[in-house]
């Protein structure tokens, strides 16, 4: 690929393609159900103050790491830091990558949901018949095939063709949700899941579960600290502002959830506002795919809404995908590989490691919360790579760089600090609830979906690795012009 | 619905919303300031 053809033809090229990988389903299924988990009012106060403690300046991060260093998640970290810190960069990078390998399969269930809500096969016989037998089943193989092929298809074709695959996914996806979002406001009782999702109760912002839930929300619905929006900005153009699109990408995602949130509690308090609280705590799976068909069907019209709601949740899903498909390819033709190489590798991988969450809900669900958890040692990493670069040296030379429509002032230092923090503390008091909760001999069972054990088992064979082999994965990074030419 | 949910909408709404309209319209309005420049027409340079 010629350099020419390395970048994002226009700034709204680039801010589509961001936001298609910002917006996913932890935007409209995830969203909604913590909110209401948390009390709906009194959590969206956590929830805005960490978009601008937490993610924006993470966001900025990482436009400014991309952009700055035109390498991926890995080369990015060893150029800024030093190789003796590529192994962070490798942990980023491979934790988004552990995502992709069970991200693939939930791409996969809205596609089927999508056909079924199309066919006619839903609402179904029984609420549950088509996630019984459709979920762990072989079908759940076959649209992970499906869903890998379609976003291969995308990064493929490098960067201009995620860019056509986004200008066209990501509008669709917003007017949809748009579109049921109007929907949902104007049926009959809605302004009941309204006055759930805006009324605070300030007594419940002493609940620190309330302040925990809100920060991952945010590390998981604006993707910052994944290394995603970094990979993206590898291909900015030299004049492209990197602080007024940081903010943008942050603020624009997080529209979309409140949007969300609107969307799906309003259907719920409309339609059944009996079974309100077990619709909201059936989990994002339990909501999405066993409650939603119901509600819709006793939407008038519902049948066509159901298909724009699993729709708009298959192209957030798809749009999110090719992202993470595009950071593993990234650090691979970062390492002197040709695009194709590196996408035949990646896209093995995405089928052979995707196959065990396709076929069992209990190793989804434990990948999901393992490498969920993770992304906030990602974006403590992010935090600490900045301090030891010199937090003030890096704001003046990589976020206030060339093309930067505002100049990014001090409190970002600060910012910068506060993730670390956030990130410190919040893992702290993970750790101490886990085992006064569950005791240290339960908590440490490995064996066990949610346990300690388990996160620590995994990520400790992760950093073993990566500490091990760190000298080779920090020198197998090829000149940046080398690694261009190939892409 | 009650008057503290209605002013937690309106808070909410204009801060996350308003927030990301406001930051699309400097946007804009930046990237036509550079496209002026690129172009020279700030500079008279403007050739049909």
């Amino acid at each position: 690929m010629s350099g020419s053809k390395s970048y994002f033809s226009s700034r709204w090229a680039l801010m589509v393609a961001m936001l298609s990988m910002a917006v996913g389903t932890g935007n409209i299924w995830r969203f909604p159900r913590i909110a209401a988990t948390n009390g709906g009012g009194t959590f969206l106060i956590p929830w805005v103050i960490f978009l601008i403690t937490w993610s924006v300046p993470l966001l900025l991060c990482e436009f400014a790491m991309g952009k700055g260093t035109r390498r991926g998640p890995i080369g990015a970290f060893a150029a800024l830091v030093g190789e003796r810190f590529a192994w962070m960069g490798a942990w980023v990078a491979l934790c988004s990558i552990f995502i992709m390998f069970y991200y693939g399969v939930v791409t996969g269930w809205c596609l089927r949901y999508f056909y079924a809500a199309v066919s006619g096969e839903l609402p179904g016989p029984s609420p549950t018949a088509l996630w019984e037998s459709y979920a762990g089943s072989e079908w759940a193989v076959v649209t992970l095939v499906l869903s890998i092929a379609l976003a291969v298809l995308a990064v493929g074709r490098g960067v201009r063709g995620i860019e056509n695959a986004t200008q066209v996914m990501m509008p669709v996806l917003i007017v949809l949700v748009v579109v049921l979002a109007i929907r949902a406001v104007t049926l009959p009782g809605a302004e009941r899941g309204l006055a759930f999702l805006f009324t605070p109760d300030l007594s419940g912002l002493g609940n620190s579960r309330v302040w925990l839930e809100a920060l991952t929300q945010n590390a998981w619905d604006t993707g910052a600290g994944w290394g995603l929006a970094l990979t993206y900005a590898v291909y900015m153009r030299q004049r492209e502002d990197t602080t007024i699109n940081g903010f943008m990408l942050g603020f624009g995602n997080n529209s979309v959830s409140l949007l969300a949130g609107i969307m799906v509690l309003c259907t719920v308090f409309s339609i059944r506002p009996d079974a309100a609280t077990e619709i909201v705590g059936a989990g994002n799976t339990g909501l999405t795919f066993i409650w939603v068909p119901q509600l819709f069907a006793a939407v008038p019209g519902g049948r066509l809404f159901m298909a724009f709601f699993f729709l708009a949740l298959f192209f957030a899903a798809l749009t999110s995908l090719i992202s993470m498909f595009e950071l593993g390819a990234r650090a691979l033709i970062d390492r002197g590989w040709t695009r194709g190489r590196a996408l035949t590798y990646i896209t093995v991988a995405a089928m052979v490691a995707g196959l065990p969450s396709a076929l069992s809900l209990p190793f989804f669900e434990n990948q999901d919360n393992v490498w969920g958890v993770g992304l906030m040692l990602s974006g403590l990493f992010f935090g600490i790579a900045i301090l030891k670069y010199g937090v003030d040296r890096f704001r003046k030379l990589y976020v206030n760089s060339e093309g930067s429509d505002i100049t990014i002032g001090r409190w970002w230092n600060a910012a910068m600090f506060l993730v670390v923090l956030e990130a410190l503390v919040l893992l702290g008091w993970w750790l101490s609830q886990t085992i006064s909760t569950e005791g240290w001999a339960a908590s440490l069972d490995p064996f066990r979906r949610w346990s300690l054990g388990t996160f620590l088992l995994q990520w400790g064979v992760l950093f073993v690795l990566l500490l091990a082999f760190n000298r080779r994965i920090a020198r197998g990074q090829v000149p940046v012009s080398v690694a261009q030419e190939k892409a | 619905m009650s008057t503290a949910a209605w002013v937690t909408l309106i808070v909410i709404g204009a801060y996350v919303w308003g927030g990301f309209l406001l930051l699309l319209m400097i946007a804009m309005r930046k990237e036509h300031g550079k496209r002026h420049v690129e172009s020279g027409e700030e500079r008279g340079l403007w050739v049909p």
